[in-house]
């Protein structure tokens, strides 16, 4: 899980160098004075990230997860609390995560408990998607995606298909859990479900994020 | 807002409607701020301009919830950020020499629901 942790954070870290933030000037007035510091070293705070998440290719420690934490916290601070949504917020919980399993590693229990969350806090994002979609009558009857994808240049055949496999694909996302042969078909599909967000929304950064908590999905199954 | 990246939140695409769209002119046509760009083939490793163009298009759609119930929006942070980006723009693409004024408008469904004052370009 390391890896594909690190291999997240390296492609946000390194991607961050080449996006100019806005002023840091601008939103000083509506933070506390102590964090003013942290918003000004913002650079150097995305290449300590990026130090540090090649580390974890060699070093997994709990102190390079502490170090990554505080930095992701930092360069989120910069874009106002959060930069990229969701995939942001499932960074941060995959690094508190890794802190905590990689500080108690010589505890089995522990360790569980914290694949545990992990795997409940995935599920969870795709089965709450899921759910708004599926509770929304514009969803349901197929209106709603064109409207999402009207900006993208793409366009779908089949909307109300599509709206369905994708409501249908969340809702029922945490069957994953109950078999390692459900898991892997359900970490197969949201691998190809995030690849096409990358293409078709953007949306590159939930790709690699997600991928990194599948092996929390698949450690789950087999011990359930 | 420091706190934000610690709270999980998987309400994706939820909010059905038309996106706000951010438009800015110095003289002239206007035109449109962070529009969304296609996906380069390399984009999965590497998309620097949509995920800027996405964080963009966030911070509009918290202004617009922020304007709503704001007195004066044009004091709010994300007004003066989204001015600031519009006069960058504009300079990059040639339309604003330092010193000359510009505005902006926001436009959802195609309606103008905010149009910016005349405000001057930075040095």
């Amino acid at each position: 899980m390391s890896v594909l942790v690190a291999i997240a954070l390296i492609q946000q870290s390194f991607e961050l160098l080449f996006i100019p933030p806005w002023r840091a000037q601008l939103l000083k007035p509506e933070l506390p004075q102590a964090l003013s510091t942290v918003i000004d070293n913002y650079r150097v705070a995305v290449i300590i990230r990026l130090i540090a998440a090649t580390l974890l290719f060699v070093i997994p420690h709990w102190s390079i997860f502490a170090i990554l934490i505080f930095t992701t916290w930092a360069i989120n601070l910069r874009w106002r609390g959060i930069f990229n949504g969701g995939s942001d917020t499932m960074t941060m919980q995959i690094l508190i995560v890794g802190l905590w399993t990689m500080f108690f590693a010589g505890n089995p229990t522990l360790v569980n408990v914290g694949l545990f969350y992990l795997a409940a806090q995935t599920v969870l994002s795709y089965f709450v998607a899921g759910w708004v979609k599926l509770t929304n009558s514009e969803w349901r009857s197929g209106k709603a995606l064109p409207r999402f994808l009207e900006h993208s240049g793409y366009r779908s055949k089949f909307p109300l298909l599509l709206s369905w496999g994708i409501i249908v694909f969340e809702c029922t996302f945490p069957l994953a859990l109950f078999s390692p042969s459900l898991a892997l078909t359900y970490c197969g599909l949201g691998a190809f479900f995030h690849l096409l967000n990358a293409y078709v929304l953007g949306l590159n950064r939930f790709f690699w994020v997600w991928i990194a908590t599948y092996p929390a999905i698949w450690f789950t199954a087999h011990t359930i | 807002m420091w706190w934000r990246v610690f709270i999980p939140s998987w309400r994706f695409y939820d909010r059905i409607g038309s996106l706000p769209r951010l438009y800015a002119r110095a003289h002239g046509a206007w035109i449109p701020i962070f529009a969304p760009i296609q996906t380069p083939w390399y984009g999965l490793l590497f998309n620097p301009k949509g995920n800027q163009q996405l964080a963009y298009q966030s911070l509009l759609e918290r202004f617009v919830v922020e304007a709503s119930g704001a007195k004066k929006p044009e004091e709010l942070v994300s007004y003066k950020i989204l001015a600031e980006a519009c006069a960058s723009e504009l300079k990059r693409l040639g339309h604003l020499q330092p010193g000359e004024q510009f505005n902006f408008k926001i436009q959802v469904g195609g309606e103008d629901v905010i149009l910016s004052p005349f405000l001057r370009a930075e040095p």
